[in-house]
């Protein structure tokens, strides 16, 4: 009976494998594709199994092969991948119902891990589909009368399953306390982009051309400010080796400071595998966990920027409290001498060149610099040629990007005996369709500098991109790089515009939906209860209420399947409609009594009352033990004669 | 009276319905808890909904497998009589008042002695006020017992539970012991059908002879059918050259020692009806009077099931 139950299944192990194919690495793919390949064409061309010992040996290449790329077993990543390959050879010992049914939960813990991984809005929608497929081989498991034709038989079950579980899974999912298993999140597989702590020309363009979001911030106090403000700060580098830079290692864990009583003006979602870096404003006074405000995994960096002790694994929300005072630089507590160093010595070619900039002051310099960047005949380009050295981009190529510009920008300010600094984090972001939050993707990665200004006696920021290429700035980069010629034709313009407001919505609603996912932990779960007023009854006796919540929902679910009846059939109804009709006006049938015998019982009792009842009997009789069943219009003709036979019982006892 | 009749009829009230987790219901409830313990660590709300989505439907399921079994009431009809070590098919019929499907009903036995051999499974549609339902049985020893506990169940929809019902009907299950033996009975005489001066006697089935009236026990394969469908009368067909052979099987000892003796006669009782001949029996309790056919054979078969060993 089973095998009929094997193609089905390989198919649900099929459909299972899809989220990984962006998930996981090719090899794991191509791997699970091979096996579940073969496994097919073994069902269709109706060979028989390998024998056990290559099962066997396919196994042990699968730990080796995990191991041997995530030198663990265990793990977010690696445990999925292992998982995921078990499956694959699972197929391959399809003997009994036990295999099958072990199949389908090996079915749910892949999903589980593919989870672990992504919690987007695709992924939900894949979640309800692969669940509902589950529950549908489940149920053909236990219906030995399963065929492909009769697949409508095991799916529509199977979702009205869902839909009864789902009143179930709102209130576990409300009230079940959200507790910690004191095990950690594991991580450690690295971050998989974002910015990093170093500028090497070319690795922020290698994020720009990503469309993976990064993180949304959501501004809480009113809109959202102009582009040209937003410039989100994640790392700032402090030594100059020419054109590259980096920053120094080692530095005392400072916290930053509380949250005030007043609102978060920021709320962000960060997704997994941005390092460890807490994107701020400039703007921003301090940064905090809002539902563990003591929470010390935050700590403060040089430049006041913000990172995690430890990368995280998981989607954090985290908010931003604004300076009060309007300042808009928060950088004052770095001492500008520690910004003057550069590795490298200026050839004589810039020595000569910076000559002319000697003797003035810090912000004249600037802006002379920038002066020379904008009519230099500077270029600005993703895919620039490569150079060797500063001297090389400042006087023979002169086409670079951010980092580039950037990076030369600070580093000769440094020789010009002024402090400055190259910030390196995302610059703008795209603005929901409602205008509620801002996504930052990959390709709003950008690097600037910040530098000393000794008369005012604080930091300032200065762009120098904006000199090559200013529309960058204004228009945010999705619409600049979607208008660059070598990522989208000219013809395409229309389109990747309809596109763009197309993935706004999308986004829109993902967002919500991620937000939600996100927002919702112990602090919202009392925050919920506080607001019905439950809280203190509700956590202290959380279990108890739970397990009287679900007896409560099984009780309605036992109430309402307790009175299900499957639908009568038209001859059946209208049958008892009339025996109804009957035992009213006193005739009634034994239990032993057939449609005939019932009929002669009539006719003896009053022949004029069996001319009306026998045009409704005989059809009916003829559609229950004969060939001819009703339709609709003899159903509609027969409700009339009933009809008329109720008028014709109430005239007689009137009479 | 009334009461016995309730009885009889095993009406499977809610009350008397039980349903715990099946071993894949326990690996099932694993995962939700695998499924809860990883949302937990990694704060992660959608596998949460997973495992609680998951939960309910195993709750639900627990429901829906119980109304699946109620409702239906099964009634004991008839049991099959047969040697022991075959199987004894018994014949079961479930019905139901109000209108609902039940799928995947099973119908096994509870005792250790007697297997089953196939399960009862049926499907009962809502449109069907009943339907029959057939388990068999192996039968164990020889022996009149009383029909053994049987689980009526159901795994459906989701195999998680297994709700069930255990079923006392009132009847017997007779087993014959198994023929087996090698010493060999002799007959009395040999009648041969027949005029035996027309010297036919070497087929052992012979033609078709003559018709003569037929007489109580012998066996039915014999009736002139066609005849007794045109005018009647009961008559034999005799055929010409049939050896007709007359056994008297004899347990001499005052009490029957061993099975393996009841077995030899079971298989002489066997011998003989295959052989079509008359044949009469004599136990030390009991005897049996000259006869042949299926049903003498039946009496012969059961009387020993009866016997006592001792």
């Amino acid at each position: 009976m089973m095998t009929k139950l094997t193609r089905p299944l390989l198919f649900l192990v099929l459909f299972n494998l899809l989220p990984q194919l962006t998930l996981r690495p090719l090899w794991v793919n191509l791997f699970c594709l091979v096996l579940v390949g073969y496994r097919l064409y073994l069902e269709f061309k109706g060979s028989k199994m390998p024998p056990r010992w290559i099962i066997w040996l396919g196994q042990i290449t699968i730990c080796l092969a995990i191991w041997a790329h995530y030198h663990s077993i265990l793990g977010d990543e690696a445990g999925g991948a292992f998982l995921t390959l078990l499956l694959c050879i699972k197929i391959y010992e399809l003997n009994r119902r036990r295999d099958y049914f072990l199949t389908c939960i090996l079915c749910v813990l892949v999903l589980m891990s593919y989870l672990l991984l992504d919690q987007g809005l695709m992924i939900t929608g894949f979640l309800v589909a692969d669940v509902i497929l589950i529950l549908a081989v489940f149920l053909a498991l236990e219906d030995e009368s399963w065929s492909w034709t009769s697949w409508r038989m095991s799916l529509k079950p199977s979702m009205a399953l869902a839909f009864k579980a789902f009143p179930l899974l709102v209130f576990m999912f409300l009230l079940f306390p959200r507790f910690s298993t004191g095990f950690g999140t594991g991580g450690g597989s690295g971050a998989k982009m974002g910015v990093s702590d170093t500028l090497r020309p070319g690795a922020v363009s290698h994020l720009m051309s990503s469309d993976e979001l990064i993180f949304r911030a959501t501004f809480l106090n009113g809109d959202i400010p102009p582009q040209a403000q937003l410039y989100w700060r994640g790392a700032v580098l402090n030594n100059s080796i020419g054109l590259n830079w980096d920053r120094t290692r080692d530095q005392v864990s400072i916290s930053p400071p509380g949250l005030s009583e007043r609102r978060p003006d920021i709320e962000i979602y960060l997704e997994p595998g941005s390092e460890k870096f807490l994107f701020a404003l400039d703007s921003t006074r301090t940064i905090a966990f809002p539902n563990d405000p003591a929470d010390s995994r935050i700590r403060v960096r040089d430049g006041k920027t913000y990172e995690l002790k430890e990368s995280s694994q998981v989607r954090e929300r985290y908010v931003l409290q604004d300076r009060q005072d309007k300042e808009p630089v928060a950088m004052e507590s770095d001492a500008p001498e520690d910004f003057l160093s550069v590795h490298e010595k200026p050839s004589t070619e810039l020595r000569r060149w910076l000559q002319s900039y000697e003797g003035l002051s810090a912000g004249k310099t600037v802006g002379r610099l920038l002066d020379k960047f904008h009519n230099g005949g500077y270029q600005y380009s993703l895919k620039p040629p490569p150079v060797a050295n500063l001297d090389e981009f400042l006087f023979k190529t002169k086409v670079g990007f951010c980092e580039h510009y950037a990076g030369s920008f600070a580093t000769l300010l440094r020789y010009l005996k002024i402090p400055s600094r190259v910030v390196m984090g995302f610059q703008g972001g795209t603005p929901s369709i409602l205008k509620n939050f801002i996504s930052v993707r990959g390709h709003d990665a950008h690097a600037w500098v910040e530098y000393y200004d000794p008369d005012a006696k604080r930091w300032r920021r200065v762009d120098p991109t904006v000199q090559v290429a200013p529309l960058r700035l204004s228009e945010g980069s999705e619409s600049y790089f979607a208008n660059d010629r070598g990522r989208v034709p000219s013809w395409l313009g229309d389109w990747s515009r309809a596109l763009m407001r197309s993935r706004a919505f999308v986004d829109e609603v993902e967002a919500s939906w991620t937000g939600f996912l996100l927002h919702f932990d112990l602090a919202r779960q009392r925050e919920i209860l506080a607001k019905l007023g439950m809280e203190e009854v509700l956590f202290r006796a959380l279990p108890v209420f739970l397990v009287l919540t679900v007896a409560l929902i099984l009780a309605f679910v036992y109430f309402f399947e307790s009175r299900r009846r499957a639908p009568l059939s038209n001859d059946e109804r209208l049958y008892q409609q009339l025996l109804a009709l009957l035992v009213k006006w006193r005739i009634e049938k034994a239990p032993n009594e057939g449609p005939l015998t019932l009929m002669a019982k009539i006719e003896a009792a009053s022949p004029q009352l069996a001319l009306q009842v026998a045009p409704i009997l005989e059809p009916l009789v003829a559609a229950r033990f004969g060939r001819t069943p009703l339709t609709a219009q003899s159903v509609l003709l027969l409700q009339q004669r009933l009809h008329q036979l109720k008028r014709f019982l109430r005239l007689r006892s009137s009479r | 009276m009334k009461f016995i009749t309730k009885m009889r009829r095993q009406r499977l009230k809610q009350s008397r319905i039980f349903i715990l987790p099946s071993a894949r219901g326990m690996v099932f409830l694993a995962a939700i808890v695998v499924l809860i313990l990883a949302a937990a660590t990694y704060s992660n709300n959608l596998i949460f909904i997973l495992g609680f989505f998951l939960f309910g439907v195993f709750f639900i399921s627990m429901v829906q497998t119980q109304f699946n079994l109620q409702g239906v009431v099964t009634k004991f009809v008839s049991a099959e009589e047969g040697f022991a070590g075959d199987g004894l098919t018994l014949l079961f019929q479930m019905s139901q008042k109000s209108p609902r499907v039940h799928r995947a009903l099973r119908l096994r036995s509870l005792s250790r002695k007697w297997k089953t051999l196939a399960v009862g499974r049926e499907d009962l549609e809502a449109d069907e006020s009943q339907r029959p339902m057939r388990i068999t049985m192996l039968a164990w020893r020889r022996g009149v017992h009383p029909i053994p506990e049987l689980a009526f169940e159901s795994y459906y929809p989701l195999g998680l539970f297994r709700a069930w019902t255990v079923l006392r009907p009132e009847g017997t299950l007779t087993v014959y012991p198994r023929p087996k033996g090698i010493r060999i009975l002799e007959p009395l005489n040999c009648e041969y059908g027949g005029e035996q001066a027309v010297g036919f006697g070497a087929s052992p089935d012979g033609d078709f002879g003559e018709l003569k009236p037929y007489k109580v026990g012998e066996s039915y394969h014999q009736i002139a059918w066609k005849h007794y469908a045109r005018s009647g009368q009961l008559l034999s067909k005799v055929h010409w050259g049939d050896v007709h052979k007359r056994y008297h099987m004899e347990l001499t000892t005052n009490s029957v020692k061993k099975e393996s003796e009841l077995s030899q006669v079971s298989a002489w009782v066997q011998q003989a009806l295959n052989e079509n001949a008359t044949f009469s029996m004599d136990l030390p309790e009991e005897a049996i009077g000259s006869g042949g056919g299926t049903e003498h054979a039946q009496l012969c078969w059961r009387t020993l099931a009866q016997v006592k060993i001792g």
